[in-house]
């Protein structure tokens, strides 16, 4: 795979197409598990397995898997992962077990995962299919658990667990408290986002210029 | 944090899996006939053409032709409500193809088309004011009619840039610049402009007229650096006659231009320019002339 | 056959099979790996068992010889599921509660210790208990902690937001104490007496040949019922004030149920298990005691007095106290307290007026003197209702109009007025009957 397809891809999952903070995909676990730090990367690395595994095998069968079934084999492929990667988890890291409970099945129906498969896996080679779902799942890790720091140093006092002051405004640790950090992460980020797509855009252009113009004039002494 | 406990595993219990395998197989075979029962009770009987037309057309989905989507313009196409000049993506090929499958016509300019800006002002032309507000050329223009000295020069705010799909739009030097690889002739910069100055030309034109205004001589020298005068050298040029001054703007014919650019050495104000920079031959005082 | 079976297969058909064919392989792969793979990541008992001690008990040493003793493994809320041992003489009882949310359940590892305290329990599994998290963490380490089990345990949901999975694991708590009162080579390890069952004999031999089928239980007044004091127009005493005086605590308060009949006796036990003495009442009224509390004069004044009435409204027992009844002509005007038997609402006291018509008591008004609903409650104007309703009821039709309106809500406020205004009509009814 080519290294610009590749740093394309990245850039998409990490920035540009962030799952949580761009698509807004994913909420229910974006908003319900923020409220530890820890939570959100369990979370996030159970999510990369799922997303990268079930990519791998969709992109691998994708001209296998014909149109009117799509749905039904997407959904058992991608609850077969999640499956596995809960039998894991509950095998080897019981107290992440007991911490995620529920969500960890509700990774069956993320939106992200069903989204990359639909949207990108079902038409693309395998490998970049692959680096998508890795790129997906980082990005929503970071973001998560960005989000997580937020939310648990300001609702709890607390950061991974570690009582830091005693100070804490609960409104945080609240549903409500969440989507009001949820809504303010999303227009930081794309307020930043749009400047800085801005300015790049500006910067390429201006330097696309400035490198013809030096073209020629290198071109003009010489003759 | 995390206790590893290795003690997982149990003997190979054969019931176990078996069962799970026949519940598997018994379960998705009834599911998978159920879909295809019911898929065949409720299909929507469509037009099996409205998906080959599909098939043939750009896919940029821009919507510029004004329907959502290329899936809505094969429908509207089928239906014989659409144009095809309508989008002005769908290379030549396909468009004969198209007309193939529906037995239309193609009509009109079967050539595709690039967007170019008809302004080369920018820092070159004088301002009226100074703006300081909200938003691109679109607000802008509701001031007065921009800031700048000449009624149909450009802005260089940028609503073209934000309007283009395929960021083929930037803008330098005070003005905009569609570069000619990146367009695809979607035709969102031209709605969007509050000048109407962007205009299509062929693909295999090499020079366009970078400038739109109707006044002459004295009026533009003292507004616009850039500005046409309406000198009529470039129609005096011209062995072909295929430029000629209309209400003070050289308007070029496409088809009887023979790519000489005795018009574009000619124009005393440089305002006639090139389309595609690499035709930009490497002299220094051409180099004035470069995109 | 005709030429239609000659004809090239229609490609409908071929893309249909392979549409079901393609889904049917995919899901019978997937299925056969995780089969696979719950095979290898199987997590055993003894697994779980290791994974929970290591939480509550770590120095834990499963003691391999002991084989338990699982005849008896249907208790009244729970079920016994297996007995493990430490060598340090510690009995850890998997033990599953039932009356979880969704009708589910909790199974829990509780570990008793050998001087019959309850060291502390974890969770091995629940069935359809999607809100556990929501009992605290600490919860396994503070609940029911300490608690002899031959002691009365009482509901404890400190911290936990979900009250039916608290309950669950409430009633497995008290499945691993009832395990250990009833088996035998378990009670006399850790040196248990069933002191109700003690108290019970000595409240039996008082009764009699003719209550030898009632069956002996805790009755589950709570601790801060209140009655009306003799005084109308003073404030309502607690109940438990009037029995259980500080110099001569109460012991157990015991209630005889019998299959056919909705009534129950009661019987107040004093003393300890060296000597138990015991005032019972009969379903009649009669107050019988035994030796020694012919020295509590006051005390068994004050039990005559307040004499408590059991009635079985919804298949629980519930509580009233009749605290006098003044006669007008024809109608009779009842003061009596419907006892709190949970942590709310509170206690009701209810002025009732019964007519005799047709030889059967009717009520003709019931008016809340004291109401016992806890006032911003939801269903507070439902619980109000039902005194209305009552209005013309007899005996009989008292439990259907509780029915009734109990599926409309305030349920344990209907049942604290349901039980009152029962005992009223069935005393009335009994002194009708005996021809007053």
């Amino acid at each position: 795979m080519k290294l610009q397809r590749f740093k394309e891809i990245a850039l998409d999952g990490t920035v540009r197409q962030n799952p949580t903070l761009r698509l807004v995909l994913g909420t229910c676990p974006t908003l319900a598990l923020t409220t530890a730090a820890m939570d959100c990367l369990g979370m996030g690395a159970a999510v990369i397995f799922v997303l990268v595994f079930s990519n791998l095998i969709i992109s691998l069968l994708r001209n296998v898997i014909p149109d009117k079934v799509r749905i039904p084999c997407f959904i058992v492929i991608i609850a077969t992962f999640v499956t596995v990667v809960s039998m894991f988890i509950e095998a080897f890291l019981p107290s992440l077990y007991e911490s995620l409970g529920m969500y960890l099945a509700l990774i069956v129906v993320n939106c992200i995962i069903l989204g990359r498969a639909e949207s990108f896996a079902s038409h693309n080679p395998v490998l970049d299919s692959v680096c998508d779902g890795l790129f997906m799942g980082i990005g929503f890790t970071l973001s998560i658990t960005l989000m997580g720091i937020v939310r648990e140093v300001l609702g709890k006092g607390t950061l991974f667990g570690a009582t830091l002051w005693n100070f804490k405004i609960e409104f945080f640790a609240k549903p409500a408290g969440a989507f009001l950090t949820y809504a303010l992460f999303i227009a930081i980020f794309n307020v930043c986002y749009n400047a800085v797509e801005r300015k790049l855009k500006h910067k390429a252009g201006e330097q696309k210029h400035k490198a013809e113009v030096a073209a020629e004039n290198t071109a003009a002494k010489e003759a | 944090m995390t206790n590893l406990i290795l003690a997982v595993g149990r003997e190979f219990q054969w019931t176990t899996v078996l069962v799970a395998l026949a519940i598997a197989f018994g379960f998705s075979l009834v599911l998978g006939i159920l879909i295809l029962l019911i898929n065949k009770f409720t299909q929507v009987k469509e037009d099996p053409r409205i998906k080959e037309v599909e098939k043939c057309l750009a896919g940029a989905n821009c919507g510029a032709c004004g329907y959502p989507g290329c899936a809505g313009f094969a429908k509207a196409l089928v239906e014989g409500k659409a144009n095809l000049d309508s989008c002005g993506q769908t290379p030549t090929d396909k468009r004969i193809e198209i007309s193939n499958i529906l037995g239309i016509e193609v009509s009109g300019n079967a050539e595709p088309t690039i967007a170019v800006v008809g302004c080369s002002g920018g820092v070159k032309c004088q301002d009226k004011y100074e703006y300081q507000g909200y938003g691109d050329c679109v607000s802008q223009n509701l001031l007065a009619g921009g800031r700048k000295a000449c009624e149909v020069g450009c802005m260089g705010a940028g609503s073209c840039v934000d309007a283009c799909p395929y960021h083929a739009i930037e803008c330098r030097e005070g003005y905009a610049h569609v570069d000619p690889e990146l367009c695809r002739s979607c035709g969102l910069c031209i709605q969007t402009c509050p000048k109407s100055l962007i205009k299509r030309v062929p693909v295999s034109a090499k020079v366009y007229v970078a400038c739109s205004t109707q006044c002459r001589g004295k009026d533009v020298m003292s507004k616009c650096q850039a500005g046409c005068i309406a000198c009529g050298k470039c129609e005096r040029n011209c062995p072909v006659g295929a430029i000629h001054l209309v209400n003070n703007v050289p308007i070029i014919d496409y088809s009887k231009c023979i790519h000489c650019y005795k018009c574009l050495e000619g124009c005393p104000r440089h305002c006639i320019k090139y389309v595609y920079p690499e035709d930009v031959p490497n002299s220094s005082e051409t180099a004035e002339q470069a995109k | 056959m005709s030429e239609k079976t000659k004809k090239p297969a229609n490609p409908a058909l071929i893309a249909a099979v392979k549409a079901v064919a393609v889904l049917v392989c995919i899901c019978v792969v997937c299925v056969a790996l995780l089969a696979v793979l719950n095979e290898v990541l199987y997590i055993s008992d003894d697994e779980r068992l290791a994974r929970a001690m290591s939480k509550i008990y770590p120095d834990y040493e499963l003691d391999t010889e002991f084989s338990a003793d699982l005849n008896n493994t249907n208790a009244p809320d729970g079920q016994i599921k297996n007995v493990y041992r430490s060598r340090d003489g510690a009995y850890i009882i998997e033990a599953l509660g039932k009356g979880g949310y969704q009708n589910g359940s909790v199974t829990l590892y509780v570990v008793v210790k050998s001087d019959a305290t309850i060291f502390g329990w974890a969770v091995k599994e629940n069935d359809k208990q999607s809100y556990i998290d929501r009992v605290p963490a600490t919860a396994g380490k503070t609940w029911y902690v300490g608690r002899r089990v031959d002691e009365d345990l009482q509901l404890d949901m400190t911290g936990a937001t979900v009250a039916m999975t608290s309950t669950a694991i409430y009633n497995a708590v008290k499945t691993a104490a009832w395990y250990c009162l009833n088996t035998e080579s378990v009670k006399n390890e850790l040196g248990l007496i069933d002191k109700v069952a003690l108290a019970t004999d000595v409240v039996k031999q008082l009764l009699g040949e003719e209550y030898a089928d009632y069956k002996f239980s805790t009755a589950n007044i709570h601790q801060n019922a209140t009655v009306a004091a003799d005084d109308p127009a003073e404030q309502p005493v607690k109940f438990m004030d009037l029995i259980s005086p500080a110099d001569y605590p109460l012991a157990y308060l015991l209630v005889g149920e019998k299959a056919d009949s909705d009534n129950g006796i009661m019987a107040y036990v004093y003393g300890n298990e060296d000597a138990y003495e015991a005032v019972a009442v009969k379903e009649n009224g009669t107050v019988v005691s035994t030796s020694g509390m012919e020295e509590k004069a006051e005390l068994l004044q004050s039990i005559t007095d307040h004499r408590v009435i059991a009635v079985k409204i919804g298949n629980q027992m519930r509580y009233a106290v009749i605290h006098s009844y003044v006669e007008d002509g024809d109608n009779v005007k009842y003061t009596v307290s419907g006892l709190k038997f949970a942590s709310y609402p509170n206690s009701y006291i209810l002025e009732v007026v019964v007519k005799g018509v047709d030889s059967k008591g009717t009520v003709q008004s019931v008016t809340a003197t004291v109401s016992g609903f806890v006032s911003g409650m939801p269903s507070e104007s439902n619980a109000n209702v039902l005194l209305t309703q009552l209005n013309g009821a007899t005996a009989d039709t008292v439990l259907e109009l509780y029915t009734s309106h109990k599926a409309s809500g305030a349920t344990n406020s209907s049942d604290i007025i349901a039980a009152a205004v029962l005992a009223v009509l069935n005393d009335f009814d009994a002194k009708l009957a005996s021809g007053n």
